[in-house]
């Protein structure tokens, strides 16, 4: 994917796509993406602080709120471009979810403190 | 905004004609017919059940169940129906439909009492008394019949 | 055929026993039998076709793209049109869920006469265990061999000894029997849409595909699930709806109770037959309890992008889990409440029929996209079929809330 492609058009294109990361696991969705002053972009915004202002309306408010309290106020995480390698049709990248610092918390969160914590739950971090 | 007030109007006034009182005869008649035909159906339920009950087909344990659902169906009818203010003109109807759901309730609850002290024998011969009652509910649902 | 072969087919019908029969078709079906005979079974025949049709075209998906279609539905209709699909569904299937936990109940009440709110909680625990302890492969196929037992209602078919012709002239006749009204007779009609054409079963059918890792080649595979599983599913409402009519309609009987669906089986079998019916009303509710919760969870999961699934162990897909954990804490709860699991059943149905198109556009959208499917995207057939099942879906989405309302649920 070269630079100039990394546009607005590409924006709409890879939005709400499934987002990967190297082993294949689920991430999360592409809720938005962060463009520079040219309209390049940068970085993906997953997790629902993100996709709450694309709702729109008391919903994406309602939302927006309750993902702001979930996150204790930190900015929602994004995840650089450059961990990108492949686009299409899914969203692939070259590191797994538990480096992506931020990302899908809420799951590392449930995975060690409770699901992981239970007879035959398994680990939450393979 | 406007829509929203909108649909929350038909919705309630939807609520309400899904639980609206009988005021018209007409309607009052519709309603009896109802429950005569629910309390016939209630009362053939569990003659069919003491039926194989007798021909050793049902195991008692599902007898008693499938009696007494049968009973507090019909307690159920008998009470919403006798609740309902009757529209002048209908008294007729309200006797016969009280008379009728009191021998119903009467009989399937002599029905359920036998069931749960464990006397199939009895159970099959209240079964077998049942008939008449059937008739005298399948003709009187006929007679009102709005 | 190898074994493999053989058990492979079983997630075929666990989804048509599982799915196609659940709480809902062993109520409505036998309503229906009582109240019209077979004059609604033509509904069934295209309920049948309708879901064959869709669940092929998300198998289909699910084969070329390795994901499921509702996960490529966000993509291509954005946000909001998602999560409008996401709530409905999750409210309706909520309901299910309820209902479908309550079946398993009320078949221990059945040969035990204790009340099902006595079993409600531990069928949940039953449930849960099963879903935490059990790989996803024994499961569908306990059920789906356990499930066999419902076979037994086609069996009272013969042994009741019907005259075919009669039988025949029924499932012929479109119109209402005598005494009974139009409205009443399409409201039933929506109501067997409802039960029977489900989009869970879609979502599960297509994300157990995901599950088994299907490729281009388990094509032959999926498309023999769909043509043995959903028939047989319909066979077996069709079954429940005459042994209703034979053994019911002459006495002028309305089924109100799940003791009810299984009293012609009774009238035909004795206590050989009830037990049969009793294992298999447990074996279809189970299972669709178990689907109604996973789909629940594969829908929330996929339109968020998290991780979802029993392959991986349950830490590994901690939110999926915590998903599915809470709705069958809250079904629970609502299925103590006392409220009455028959008449909730009927109203989830109903609110499903309503739901219907919002299940199946996307399928079609996906299935029909040359850039996602390629050389596997819909031949004529399936697009004809989708589009004539999507048009009577909508159409009974705009009818199936004021036929509520006229009919007062069926009663008027």
């Amino acid at each position: 994917m070269t630079p100039a492609h990394r546009t607005m058009a590409m924006r709409h294109d890879v939005l709400d796509r499934q987002v990967v990361d190297s082993e294949g696991r689920p991430v999360g969705r592409v809720d938005d993406v962060e463009l520079d002053e040219d309209g390049a972009a940068v970085a993906l915004r997953v997790g629902m602080a993100a996709l709450a202002p694309r709702l729109g309306g008391w919903v994406g408010q309602l939302l927006g709120g309750l993902a702001h309290r979930l996150a204790e106020g930190e900015p929602s995480p994004a995840v650089p471009v450059e961990r990108v390698t492949k686009w299409s049709p899914l969203v692939h990248l070259d590191v797994p979810v538990r480096e992506l610092d931020g990302v899908a918390g809420l799951e590392g969160w449930l995975g060690t403190r409770v699901v992981g914590r239970l007879p035959g739950g398994g680990d939450a971090r393979v | 905004m406007a829509l929203l007030a909108a649909a929350a109007l038909v919705a309630c006034a939807c609520l309400w004609y899904l639980v609206r009182p009988p005021r018209t005869v007409g309607e009052y008649r519709q309603e009896a017919h109802q429950t005569l035909a629910s309390l016939a159906s209630e009362v053939a339920t569990a003659r069919m059940w003491a039926d194989h009950l007798d021909r050793g087909d049902a195991p008692l344990t599902t007898t008693r169940l499938g009696l007494a659902e049968m009973e507090s169906d019909a307690t159920e009818a008998v009470r919403q129906f006798e609740a309902y203010q009757p529209p002048v003109g209908a008294a007729s109807v309200r006797a016969r439909v009280s008379g009728l759901g009191g021998r119903s309730v009467a009989a399937l609850a002599q029905l359920r009492i036998a069931a749960r002290s464990g006397r199939p024998e009895e159970v099959v011969r209240r079964g077998r008394d049942l008939r008449g009652l059937s008739r005298d509910l399948e003709a009187a649902t006929r007679a009102v019949a709005p | 055929m190898s074994t493999s072969k053989v058990f492979s087919f079983t997630l075929g019908t666990l989804s048509a026993i599982g799915g196609f029969i659940d709480i809902g078709d062993l109520v409505a079906d036998a309503l229906v039998g009582a109240r019209f005979g077979l004059r609604l079974a033509w509904v069934t025949v295209l309920a049948v076709i309708g879901i064959m049709c869709y669940a092929e075209m998300s198998g289909r998906i699910v084969a070329v793209t390795g994901r499921p279609a509702f996960d490529l539905a966000r993509s291509r209709l954005g946000p909001r049109f998602g999560l409008v699909a996401l709530v409905g569904s999750f409210l309706v299937t909520g309901l299910l869920v309820m209902a479908e936990l309550s079946g398993i109940a009320l078949s221990f009440q059945l040969v035990t006469d204790i009340s099902y709110l006595f079993w409600v909680p531990l069928a949940a625990v039953l449930v849960g265990i099963a879903l935490w302890a059990l790989p996803f492969e024994i499961l569908e196929r306990l059920y789906g061999v356990i499930g066999l037992a419902m076979l037994v209602f086609v069996v009272a078919v013969w042994q009741l000894h019907p005259d075919w012709g009669q039988m025949w002239h029924s499932a012929t006749t479109v119109r209402p029997t005598a005494g009974e009204t139009w409205p009443v007779y399409a409201f039933l009609g929506v109501t067997l849409i409802g039960a029977q054409m489900t989009p869970y079963e879609m979502f599960f059918f297509s994300s157990g595909g995901v599950e088994h890792r299907w490729g281009p080649k388990s094509m032959s595979e999926m498309r023999t699930n769909v043509l043995v599983g959903f028939p047989l599913g319909g066979l077996l409402a069709v079954a429940i709806q005459a042994v209703a009519y034979l053994v019911f309609a002459p006495a002028g009987i309305e089924v109100e109770h799940l003791s009810q669906t299984a009293l012609p089986v009774v009238v035909a079998l004795g206590k050989v037959g009830l037990a049969f019916a009793v294992v298999g009303i447990f074996a279809a509710t189970f299972g669709a309890t178990m689907e109604t919760l996973f789909a629940t969870g594969y829908d929330i999961a996929q339109y968020f992008g998290w991780s979802y699934g029993k392959v991986q162990p349950p830490a590994q897909a901690a939110r999926f889990t915590a998903v599915t954990a809470s709705l069958l804490i809250l079904s629970t709860a609502l299925a103590l409440t006392t409220l009455n699991p028959i008449r909730v059943t009927i109203v989830a149905v109903v609110f499903s029929a309503m739901l219907l198109p919002l299940g199946l556009f996307p399928v079609l959208l996906v299935g029909n996209d040359h850039s996602v499917m390629g050389e596997f995207r819909n031949g004529r057939l399936a697009n004809t079929l989708g589009t004539a099942t999507l048009a009577l879906s909508i159409l009974v989405a705009l009818v199936a809330m004021p036929l509520l309302v006229w009919t007062r649920g069926g009663s008027g």
